[in-house]
């Protein structure tokens, strides 16, 4: 299973790490790599992220299951800070949501559009959910990226 | 320096949207036109020079939304539907006339001032870098109407929603959401009343080519009544409708949507494909009837009526969609213009029979675009005004003018301010006395100063009975309303 941590002043946070990734190729320690995600533009300081780490086109946005890892981190200021552990090197993408009336999902209009944050990795897409080869980066070393709220 | 084209197509430019030639001029040649650059983020009231006498009956406020802010940080947008909206007022009491204004405080413009940059992508042209956008209203710019619905004043964008705001301070209140399931979603810039004073509007939704009209029905204060999301065959671009007593009249044009960089880029004109002329029931919100068209492209509509069987309404209709991806952009990406008729639309009466399904066209052969008409009789057959646009090819960009037709009799009359003077979207409006009136902003570009004029209603040849003048040029805008006091 991938470690995680975060650095985040919110002591009551609930986290979710989902190991469903394992590769039977990754297993010489040099292969394995810290990710940071930054994670800023939080207009409220109240509610939950809801966050999907992905290595795979076809499960990206599809909330599937088939995700690396999820994350639920409850926020507390305007920047939210995360880290990964023990990634193997390839590519990657980040999407996630503020739920910030905490009501587990994210709120959307009779037309499907959300009226709540949501952002992606690469801040990628101009409107609507990004494809994974926009929003997807590559991981060979420790790395930090900033993924603006939209 | 801009070359001839450049200058021509913006003449084509400013001239379909009423604004004259010399505001082309001005913007192409040098940059120092006030209607279009650095516009101030308010005008605190002033009060106007009156000239002639303006009745006593006449008391309440002209509101205008003007796409004020073209330009933050170096960057200006090259499509006017892309300023940001500034709500003008005129107000007339005592015989005299006062002017104030107010950028309209969206969530856009409050993130760009912050930001001192323009942060989102346009209808018509992008900033540099620009941000994603969460949903329709992160970019609306709230700058295409003002009107008043209930007790409350509006302004109105296309594509994102209302915003509401305080008649007498021009304050911004902030976006109005109908209800949680209509968060976002579009709402046009041209609401019509019904008879039993009730709202109606449209939103004309895109997305993965994918379209859907959404049917708003509001009572007479505004809230929300009903409400229906419907599937459109093709996704073609609507502005605006038409409403009958039995119909919502939508025209589906033949403005396809492919999507582009930008949301107008995303629009492709189909002339061998179709417009569709859908017929929404207004009882249960069903598609009574869907009718093609040859294809055309359409912003404005005149009124509906019904006589007997025969639905009859009229539209300023336009050959093509150059008006909208080309004409109304300001930069070098616009179209070549030849003469300043290629923007022009003609206003056309359409008849459809609702038994047979059978219609026809009668043309007008003239070029009248923003159509008003009177709102208390908003079902009857009557003479539609608006900003006539001469028709022969090789004519004069700035001969603009105030022009009357009635569809059915196709009288008419006009009145001409001469070449200097552009006018703008003139309304129809009605003093204490039950006196109608016609009333609209125009700007004298030589001098650099905008006006109101009024004129008695079916009396448009006589010339105005009152003007009334400001010491400066205000920016252009494109929609409004009267609120009697």
């Amino acid at each position: 299973m991938k470690s995680l941590s975060k650095t985040s002043t919110a002591l009551t946070s609930i986290i979710t790490l989902l190991g469903l990734y394992c590769s039977p190729f990754a297993t010489a320690e040099q292969n394995q790599h810290q990710l940071t995600l930054l994670i800023k533009g939080y207009e409220e300081s109240t509610g939950t992220t809801y966050l999907s780490l992905y290595d795979k086109a076809e499960h990206f946005n599809k909330m599937d299951g088939k995700s690396v890892a999820n994350v639920q981190q409850r926020i507390s200021g305007d920047t939210l800070r995360i880290t990964f552990h023990d990634l193997n090197s390839g590519q990657y993408a980040v999407s996630l949501y503020h739920d910030a009336n905490n009501n587990r999902e994210l709120d959307r209009n009779m037309l499907g559009i959300p009226s709540e944050p949501y952002g992606f990795s690469n801040d990628a897409g101009a409107f609507g959910p990004a494809k994974f080869n926009k929003a997807s980066f590559t991981l060979e070393a420790d790395k930090t990226i900033v993924i603006n709220l939209r | 320096m801009p070359n001839r084209r450049q200058f021509i197509q913006q003449i084509g430019a400013a001239s379909a949207l009423g604004l004259g030639a010399k505001a082309g001029l001005g913007l192409a040649s040098t940059h120092s036109d006030k209607a279009f650059h650095q516009v101030p983020k308010q005008f605190p009231r002033t009060r106007l020079r009156v000239d002639g006498k303006w009745p006593s009956d006449l008391v309440g406020n002209l509101y205008r939304n003007s796409p004020a802010m073209l330009e933050r940080n170096g960057f200006q947008h090259s499509h006017l539907f892309d300023g940001d909206g500034m709500i003008q007022r005129f107000t007339l009491e005592g015989g005299q006339v006062f002017h104030q204004a107010q950028m309209v405080a969206t969530h856009k413009y409050l993130a760009e001032e912050d930001a001192g940059r323009f942060l989102y992508r346009g209808l018509g042209s992008s900033p540099p870098n620009p941000r994603p956008s969460r949903n329709n209203d992160t970019a609306n710019p709230a700058n295409i109407s003002v009107r008043k619905m209930g007790n409350k004043l509006f302004a109105l964008w296309e594509a994102g929603s209302a915003y509401e705001i305080d008649p007498d301070t021009l304050a911004t209140y902030g976006r109005v959401d109908w209800n949680d399931d209509l968060k976002h979603l579009p709402f046009s810039a041209h609401p019509l009343r019904d008879e039993n004073g009730d709202w109606w509007n449209i939103g004309s939704w895109i997305y993965g080519g994918q379209a859907r009209t959404i049917i708003y029905q509001l009572d007479a204060k505004a809230n929300l009544k009903r409400v229906k999301a419907i599937p459109m065959q093709q996704a073609g671009y609507m502005h605006a409708f038409a409403l009958s007593p039995r119909f919502v009249i939508l025209v589906n044009t033949a403005n396809i949507y492919r999507a582009g960089e930008n949301y107008f880029d995303s629009f492709h004109y189909d002339s061998k494909g179709k417009s569709e002329i859908v017929l929404v029931d207004k009882n249960d919100l069903s598609v009574f009837k869907t009718i093609d068209i040859p294809a055309n492209f359409v912003f404005h509509f005149g009124n509906a009526f019904e006589l007997g069987d025969e639905l009859c309404f009229s539209m300023a209709e336009y050959k093509n969609a150059d008006i909208m991806n080309q004409g109304l952009g300001l930069g070098p990406q616009s179209a070549f213009a030849k003469d300043a008729t290629q923007y022009n639309s003609e206003l056309n009466l359409y008849r459809i029979n609702l038994k047979s399904g059978q219609w026809r066209k009668e043309h007008s052969q003239l070029s009248l675009e923003f159509p008003n008409i009177k709102e208390s009789q908003a079902f009857s057959a009557q003479a539609i005004i608006g900003m006539g646009r001469p028709v022969a090819p090789g004519a004069k960009a700035d001969q603009d003018y105030l022009l009357s037709y009635h569809p059915l009799t196709g009288e008419q009359e006009h009145y001409d301010f001469g070449e200097n003077i552009t006018i703008e979207e003139p309304l129809y409006v009605r003093g204490g006395n039950d006196q109608e009136y016609v009333l609209h902003t125009l700007a004298d570009r030589d001098k650099q100063q905008t006006g109101l004029a009024l004129f008695k209603a079916g009396e448009l040849a006589a010339g105005p009975v009152a003007t009334a003048w400001a010491n400066e040029q205000f920016p252009f805008g494109f929609h409004g309303c009267f609120v009697g006091a």
